[in-house]
Protein backbone atom coordinates (compact mmCIF):
# COMPACT_ATOMS: atom_id res chain seq x y z
CA UNK A 1 0.00 0.00 0.00
CA UNK A 2 2.74 2.41 0.95
CA UNK A 3 4.67 1.45 -2.15
CA UNK A 4 1.62 2.18 -4.31
CA UNK A 5 1.11 5.57 -2.71
CA UNK A 6 4.79 6.41 -3.15
CA UNK A 7 4.74 5.41 -6.79
CA UNK A 8 1.64 7.54 -7.37
CA UNK A 9 3.27 10.54 -5.71
CA UNK A 10 6.51 10.05 -7.64
CA UNK A 11 4.66 9.72 -10.91
CA UNK A 12 2.67 12.87 -10.20
CA UNK A 13 5.85 14.73 -9.32
CA UNK A 14 7.55 13.62 -12.55
CA UNK A 15 4.55 14.51 -14.66
CA UNK A 16 4.19 17.82 -12.89
CA UNK A 17 7.83 18.66 -13.58
CA UNK A 18 7.39 17.74 -17.23
CA UNK A 19 4.34 19.93 -17.45
CA UNK A 20 6.07 22.89 -15.84
CA UNK A 21 9.09 22.35 -18.04
CA UNK A 22 6.91 22.39 -21.12
CA UNK A 23 5.17 25.55 -19.94
CA UNK A 24 8.50 27.23 -19.35
CA UNK A 25 9.73 26.10 -22.72
CA UNK A 26 6.57 27.30 -24.37
CA UNK A 27 6.94 30.60 -22.54
CA UNK A 28 10.44 31.05 -24.01
CA UNK A 29 9.26 29.91 -27.42
CA UNK A 30 6.53 32.53 -27.21
CA UNK A 31 8.97 35.30 -26.54
CA UNK A 32 11.72 34.13 -28.88
CA UNK A 33 9.75 32.82 -31.77
CA UNK A 34 10.89 34.04 -35.12
CA UNK A 35 7.91 34.84 -37.27
CA UNK A 36 7.88 32.61 -40.30
CA UNK A 37 7.08 34.53 -43.41
CA UNK A 38 4.68 33.01 -45.83
CA UNK A 39 5.75 33.16 -49.47
CA UNK A 40 4.52 36.06 -51.57
CA UNK A 41 1.41 35.37 -53.51
CA UNK A 42 2.17 35.57 -57.20
CA UNK A 43 -0.36 36.73 -59.72
CA UNK A 44 -1.15 34.26 -62.52
CA UNK A 45 0.89 35.05 -65.66
CA UNK A 46 -2.09 36.29 -67.67
CA UNK A 47 -2.72 39.14 -65.24
CA UNK A 48 0.90 40.20 -64.81
CA UNK A 49 2.04 43.09 -67.00
CA UNK A 50 5.52 44.44 -67.31
CA UNK A 51 5.77 47.97 -65.90
CA UNK A 52 7.07 50.80 -68.11
CA UNK A 53 10.77 51.60 -68.09
CA UNK A 54 10.42 55.34 -68.73
CA UNK A 55 8.05 56.08 -65.85
CA UNK A 56 8.36 55.93 -62.08
CA UNK A 57 6.51 53.05 -60.44
CA UNK A 58 6.42 51.08 -57.23
CA UNK A 59 5.58 47.52 -56.26
CA UNK A 60 4.04 45.79 -54.34
CA UNK A 61 0.86 47.82 -54.04
CA UNK A 62 -0.31 46.12 -50.85
CA UNK A 63 1.42 44.19 -48.08
CA UNK A 64 -0.90 42.21 -45.83
CA UNK A 65 0.50 41.13 -42.48
CA UNK A 66 -1.50 38.55 -40.55
CA UNK A 67 -1.28 36.93 -37.10
CA UNK A 68 0.73 39.88 -35.89
CA UNK A 69 1.36 40.56 -32.20
CA UNK A 70 3.38 42.81 -29.88
CA UNK A 71 7.03 41.77 -30.00
CA UNK A 72 6.77 40.43 -33.54
CA UNK A 73 8.47 41.66 -36.67
CA UNK A 74 7.37 41.70 -40.27
CA UNK A 75 9.83 42.57 -42.98
CA UNK A 76 9.07 43.13 -46.61
CA UNK A 77 10.19 45.60 -49.26
CA UNK A 78 9.16 48.27 -51.71
CA UNK A 79 10.64 48.26 -55.20
CA UNK A 80 11.12 51.75 -56.59
CA UNK A 81 11.75 52.30 -60.28
CA UNK A 82 13.32 55.50 -61.56
CA UNK A 83 11.74 56.23 -64.93
CA UNK A 84 13.91 59.30 -65.48
CA UNK A 85 16.91 59.29 -67.81
CA UNK A 86 18.92 60.98 -65.08
CA UNK A 87 20.09 60.12 -61.59
CA UNK A 88 17.18 60.80 -59.23
CA UNK A 89 16.74 60.86 -55.48
CA UNK A 90 13.51 59.48 -54.08
CA UNK A 91 12.04 60.13 -50.64
CA UNK A 92 10.79 56.92 -49.02
CA UNK A 93 9.01 57.47 -45.71
CA UNK A 94 6.35 56.25 -43.34
CA UNK A 95 3.02 57.84 -44.29
CA UNK A 96 -0.06 58.33 -42.19
CA UNK A 97 -2.90 57.20 -44.48
CA UNK A 98 -5.45 59.66 -45.81
CA UNK A 99 -8.04 56.90 -45.70
CA UNK A 100 -8.09 53.22 -44.83
CA UNK A 101 -9.79 50.07 -46.03
CA UNK A 102 -13.11 48.91 -44.69
CA UNK A 103 -12.71 47.40 -41.26
CA UNK A 104 -9.29 48.96 -40.73
CA UNK A 105 -8.34 51.88 -38.50
CA UNK A 106 -5.69 54.54 -38.88
CA UNK A 107 -2.45 54.11 -36.96
CA UNK A 108 -1.66 55.74 -33.63
CA UNK A 109 1.18 58.22 -33.36
CA UNK A 110 3.71 55.73 -32.00
CA UNK A 111 3.37 53.44 -35.04
CA UNK A 112 5.78 55.62 -36.98
CA UNK A 113 8.48 54.56 -34.53
CA UNK A 114 7.84 50.90 -35.35
CA UNK A 115 8.67 51.34 -39.03
CA UNK A 116 12.28 51.08 -40.11
CA UNK A 117 13.09 51.89 -43.72
CA UNK A 118 16.49 50.75 -44.92
CA UNK A 119 17.09 53.81 -47.10
CA UNK A 120 14.83 56.87 -46.94
CA UNK A 121 16.66 58.86 -49.63
CA UNK A 122 17.81 56.37 -52.26
CA UNK A 123 19.65 57.80 -55.22
CA UNK A 124 18.72 55.78 -58.27
CA UNK A 125 20.58 55.63 -61.55
CA UNK A 126 18.64 56.26 -64.77
CA UNK A 127 15.99 53.55 -65.21
CA UNK A 128 17.23 51.69 -62.13
CA UNK A 129 14.89 49.57 -59.98
CA UNK A 130 15.90 49.45 -56.33
CA UNK A 131 14.57 47.15 -53.61
CA UNK A 132 14.26 48.87 -50.24
CA UNK A 133 13.60 46.88 -47.10
CA UNK A 134 10.73 47.90 -44.82
CA UNK A 135 10.65 46.46 -41.29
CA UNK A 136 7.63 46.62 -39.02
CA UNK A 137 8.94 46.01 -35.50
CA UNK A 138 6.24 46.29 -32.86
CA UNK A 139 7.55 46.55 -29.30
CA UNK A 140 6.51 43.85 -26.90
CA UNK A 141 4.76 46.29 -24.60
CA UNK A 142 3.06 48.26 -27.35
CA UNK A 143 -0.66 48.45 -27.90
CA UNK A 144 -1.96 47.94 -31.40
CA UNK A 145 -4.09 50.74 -32.88
CA UNK A 146 -6.81 48.17 -33.41
CA UNK A 147 -7.38 44.58 -34.41
CA UNK A 148 -6.93 45.65 -38.04
CA UNK A 149 -4.97 48.74 -38.90
CA UNK A 150 -3.21 50.28 -41.85
CA UNK A 151 -0.31 52.52 -42.73
CA UNK A 152 1.31 53.63 -45.97
CA UNK A 153 4.82 54.02 -47.28
CA UNK A 154 5.32 57.26 -49.25
CA UNK A 155 7.52 57.23 -52.35
CA UNK A 156 8.19 60.62 -53.98
CA UNK A 157 10.48 61.56 -56.81
CA UNK A 158 12.23 64.60 -55.31
CA UNK A 159 13.20 65.96 -58.70
CA UNK A 160 9.59 67.03 -59.29
CA UNK A 161 9.35 70.81 -59.53
CA UNK A 162 6.33 73.04 -59.66
CA UNK A 163 2.99 73.17 -57.92
CA UNK A 164 1.76 69.59 -58.35
CA UNK A 165 3.77 66.51 -57.45
CA UNK A 166 2.82 62.84 -57.53
CA UNK A 167 3.20 60.38 -54.69
CA UNK A 168 2.98 56.60 -54.91
CA UNK A 169 2.09 54.67 -51.77
CA UNK A 170 2.02 50.93 -51.06
CA UNK A 171 -0.51 50.11 -48.36
CA UNK A 172 0.41 47.92 -45.37
CA UNK A 173 -2.62 46.21 -43.83
CA UNK A 174 -2.03 44.64 -40.44
CA UNK A 175 -4.26 42.06 -38.78
CA UNK A 176 -3.48 41.24 -35.17
CA UNK A 177 -3.87 37.68 -33.93
CA UNK B 1 -7.30 -5.59 -2.98
CA UNK B 2 -3.76 -4.64 -3.89
CA UNK B 3 -4.61 -5.13 -7.53
CA UNK B 4 -7.58 -2.81 -7.21
CA UNK B 5 -5.49 -0.13 -5.57
CA UNK B 6 -2.92 -0.46 -8.30
CA UNK B 7 -5.56 -0.12 -11.00
CA UNK B 8 -7.03 2.87 -9.26
CA UNK B 9 -3.58 4.47 -9.02
CA UNK B 10 -2.97 3.99 -12.72
CA UNK B 11 -6.30 5.58 -13.57
CA UNK B 12 -5.56 8.53 -11.32
CA UNK B 13 -2.13 8.99 -12.88
CA UNK B 14 -3.61 8.83 -16.34
CA UNK B 15 -6.25 11.42 -15.53
CA UNK B 16 -3.76 13.75 -13.89
CA UNK B 17 -1.45 13.45 -16.90
CA UNK B 18 -4.30 14.46 -19.15
CA UNK B 19 -5.03 17.52 -17.06
CA UNK B 20 -1.40 18.62 -16.89
CA UNK B 21 -0.28 17.92 -20.43
CA UNK B 22 -3.38 18.75 -22.50
CA UNK B 23 -3.20 22.56 -22.15
CA UNK B 24 0.57 22.52 -22.85
CA UNK B 25 0.17 20.56 -26.04
CA UNK B 26 -2.70 22.88 -26.91
CA UNK B 27 -0.38 25.86 -26.49
CA UNK B 28 2.29 24.19 -28.61
CA UNK B 29 -0.26 23.46 -31.29
CA UNK B 30 -1.54 27.01 -31.10
CA UNK B 31 2.02 28.35 -31.47
CA UNK B 32 2.50 26.31 -34.63
CA UNK B 33 -0.51 28.09 -36.08
CA UNK B 34 0.39 31.57 -34.85
CA UNK B 35 3.24 32.42 -37.27
CA UNK B 36 3.17 35.93 -38.66
CA UNK B 37 2.13 35.80 -42.29
CA UNK B 38 2.95 38.27 -45.02
CA UNK B 39 1.25 38.38 -48.37
CA UNK B 40 2.20 40.98 -50.94
CA UNK B 41 0.30 41.96 -54.06
CA UNK B 42 3.02 42.30 -56.72
CA UNK B 43 1.11 44.62 -59.03
CA UNK B 44 2.49 48.12 -59.59
CA UNK B 45 1.30 51.70 -59.36
CA UNK B 46 2.48 54.16 -61.97
CA UNK B 47 1.03 57.65 -62.54
CA UNK B 48 2.40 60.84 -63.98
CA UNK B 49 0.82 64.29 -63.91
CA UNK B 50 1.09 67.20 -66.31
CA UNK B 51 1.46 70.07 -66.22
CA UNK B 52 3.11 70.46 -62.83
CA UNK B 53 2.37 74.18 -62.46
CA UNK B 54 -0.67 76.37 -61.83
CA UNK B 55 -0.72 80.11 -61.43
CA UNK B 56 -3.98 81.13 -59.86
CA UNK B 57 -5.98 83.38 -62.21
CA UNK B 58 -3.35 82.87 -64.91
CA UNK B 59 -5.97 82.78 -67.62
CA UNK B 60 -6.95 86.37 -66.75
CA UNK B 61 -4.52 88.78 -65.17
CA UNK B 62 -2.73 86.68 -62.54
CA UNK B 63 -3.75 89.35 -60.04
CA UNK B 64 -5.44 87.58 -57.16
CA UNK B 65 -8.37 89.20 -55.35
CA UNK B 66 -9.42 88.38 -51.83
CA UNK B 67 -12.73 86.60 -51.17
CA UNK B 68 -12.64 85.10 -54.64
CA UNK B 69 -12.75 81.51 -55.79
CA UNK B 70 -10.52 80.53 -58.67
CA UNK B 71 -10.42 77.28 -60.62
CA UNK B 72 -7.68 75.64 -62.63
CA UNK B 73 -10.17 75.78 -65.47
CA UNK B 74 -8.60 76.46 -68.87
CA UNK B 75 -11.91 77.86 -70.06
CA UNK B 76 -12.07 80.55 -67.39
CA UNK B 77 -10.42 80.90 -63.98
CA UNK B 78 -13.57 82.20 -62.33
CA UNK B 79 -16.09 79.88 -63.92
CA UNK B 80 -17.44 76.96 -61.95
CA UNK B 81 -17.01 73.62 -63.71
CA UNK B 82 -20.12 71.99 -65.15
CA UNK B 83 -22.22 69.15 -63.88
CA UNK B 84 -20.78 66.76 -64.92
CA UNK B 85 -17.26 68.09 -65.30
CA UNK B 86 -15.82 67.93 -68.80
CA UNK B 87 -12.22 67.48 -69.90
CA UNK B 88 -11.92 71.07 -71.08
CA UNK B 89 -12.50 72.34 -67.54
CA UNK B 90 -9.57 70.41 -66.11
CA UNK B 91 -6.05 71.73 -66.30
CA UNK B 92 -4.22 68.60 -65.16
CA UNK B 93 -3.94 65.16 -66.75
CA UNK B 94 -3.05 61.99 -64.94
CA UNK B 95 -1.47 59.43 -67.23
CA UNK B 96 -2.12 56.15 -65.50
CA UNK B 97 -0.21 53.01 -66.46
CA UNK B 98 -0.82 51.19 -63.18
CA UNK B 99 -1.62 47.48 -63.38
CA UNK B 100 -4.28 47.74 -60.67
CA UNK B 101 -7.39 49.73 -59.87
CA UNK B 102 -6.30 52.84 -58.00
CA UNK B 103 -7.59 55.59 -55.77
CA UNK B 104 -6.42 59.20 -56.14
CA UNK B 105 -6.26 61.71 -53.29
CA UNK B 106 -5.22 65.36 -53.45
CA UNK B 107 -3.74 67.28 -50.52
CA UNK B 108 -2.99 71.03 -50.69
CA UNK B 109 -0.57 72.45 -48.12
CA UNK B 110 -0.43 75.97 -46.69
CA UNK B 111 1.04 78.76 -48.77
CA UNK B 112 4.40 80.25 -47.85
CA UNK B 113 5.65 83.70 -48.64
CA UNK B 114 3.54 86.79 -49.11
CA UNK B 115 0.36 86.64 -46.99
CA UNK B 116 0.98 82.89 -46.45
CA UNK B 117 -2.63 81.75 -46.48
CA UNK B 118 -3.25 78.64 -44.43
CA UNK B 119 -5.58 75.91 -45.67
CA UNK B 120 -8.87 76.12 -43.75
CA UNK B 121 -9.45 72.41 -44.47
CA UNK B 122 -13.16 73.20 -44.90
CA UNK B 123 -13.20 74.36 -48.51
CA UNK B 124 -13.88 78.02 -47.72
CA UNK B 125 -11.65 81.04 -47.38
CA UNK B 126 -11.59 82.99 -44.13
CA UNK B 127 -9.33 85.41 -42.28
CA UNK B 128 -5.84 84.39 -43.27
CA UNK B 129 -7.11 81.14 -44.76
CA UNK B 130 -7.99 79.68 -48.12
CA UNK B 131 -10.31 76.87 -49.07
CA UNK B 132 -9.62 74.31 -51.78
CA UNK B 133 -11.44 71.57 -53.66
CA UNK B 134 -10.28 68.94 -56.11
CA UNK B 135 -12.48 67.71 -58.94
CA UNK B 136 -12.16 65.45 -61.95
CA UNK B 137 -13.78 64.61 -65.26
CA UNK B 138 -17.29 63.16 -65.16
CA UNK B 139 -17.76 64.20 -61.56
CA UNK B 140 -20.96 66.01 -60.61
CA UNK B 141 -19.10 69.08 -59.45
CA UNK B 142 -21.65 70.63 -57.11
CA UNK B 143 -22.05 67.48 -55.01
CA UNK B 144 -18.94 65.53 -55.82
CA UNK B 145 -16.10 68.01 -55.39
CA UNK B 146 -13.72 66.98 -52.61
CA UNK B 147 -12.16 69.28 -50.04
CA UNK B 148 -8.42 69.37 -50.63
CA UNK B 149 -7.00 69.52 -47.13
CA UNK B 150 -3.45 69.84 -45.89
CA UNK B 151 -3.53 66.12 -45.11
CA UNK B 152 -6.15 63.43 -44.88
CA UNK B 153 -8.31 64.48 -47.82
CA UNK B 154 -11.00 62.10 -48.97
CA UNK B 155 -10.35 60.42 -52.30
CA UNK B 156 -10.99 62.55 -55.36
CA UNK B 157 -11.31 59.50 -57.57
CA UNK B 158 -12.00 55.92 -56.62
CA UNK B 159 -11.89 52.78 -58.71
CA UNK B 160 -9.78 54.29 -61.46
CA UNK B 161 -9.31 51.37 -63.80
CA UNK B 162 -5.82 50.21 -64.67
CA UNK B 163 -4.20 52.07 -67.58
CA UNK B 164 -7.02 54.64 -67.59
CA UNK B 165 -6.10 58.34 -67.69
CA UNK B 166 -8.10 61.06 -66.03
CA UNK B 167 -8.22 64.87 -66.09
CA UNK B 168 -8.62 66.84 -62.90
CA UNK B 169 -8.51 70.31 -61.41
CA UNK B 170 -8.34 72.40 -58.26
CA UNK B 171 -10.14 75.41 -56.87
CA UNK B 172 -8.79 77.99 -54.47
CA UNK B 173 -11.07 80.33 -52.47
CA UNK B 174 -8.86 83.15 -51.23
CA UNK B 175 -8.81 84.73 -47.80
CA UNK B 176 -11.46 87.26 -46.83
CA UNK B 177 -9.18 89.86 -45.27
CA UNK B 178 -7.18 92.33 -47.37
CA UNK B 179 -3.71 91.53 -48.54
CA UNK B 180 -0.95 93.01 -46.45
CA UNK B 181 1.94 91.85 -48.57
CA UNK B 182 2.51 92.44 -52.22
CA UNK B 183 4.70 89.37 -52.52
CA UNK B 184 3.81 86.11 -54.20
CA UNK B 185 2.77 83.02 -52.25
CA UNK B 186 3.62 79.46 -53.20
CA UNK B 187 2.21 76.11 -52.23
CA UNK B 188 2.25 72.48 -53.29
CA UNK B 189 -0.50 70.06 -54.14
CA UNK B 190 0.25 66.36 -53.93
CA UNK B 191 -1.78 63.79 -55.81
CA UNK B 192 -1.37 60.38 -54.18
CA UNK B 193 -2.10 57.06 -55.82
CA UNK B 194 -2.83 53.92 -53.82
CA UNK B 195 -4.29 50.57 -54.74
CA UNK B 196 -8.04 50.46 -54.34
Amino acid sequence: MRKSVCSIVLTLLVLGSLGLGCSAASGSILSNVTPIVSPTSILPPETHKEPPITENWITPVKVEVGNFYPGAQAEWFVKVHNGNDAETTFAVNYRFPDHVGEGYVKPTEEVQDWIIIADTTPLLAPFETRTISILLDMPENAIAPGNKWEFWISVIDTSQAGFVRTELCPRWLITMR
Amino acid sequence: MKKKIRMLAMVIVFLVALVILAPVSGVVLALDNQDVTITAVPSYICITNAPGDWTVNEYDTSVIDTSTEYWSNPIDDVTTPSDPVVDGECRFTITNTSSVITKLTVNFVNFTGGDAMANSDDGSGGVGTFGAYSYCTEMTYTTGKVIAKVTGSDPMKENLAATTDIKWGLSCDTQTDVWTSGDAMTSTATITATAQ
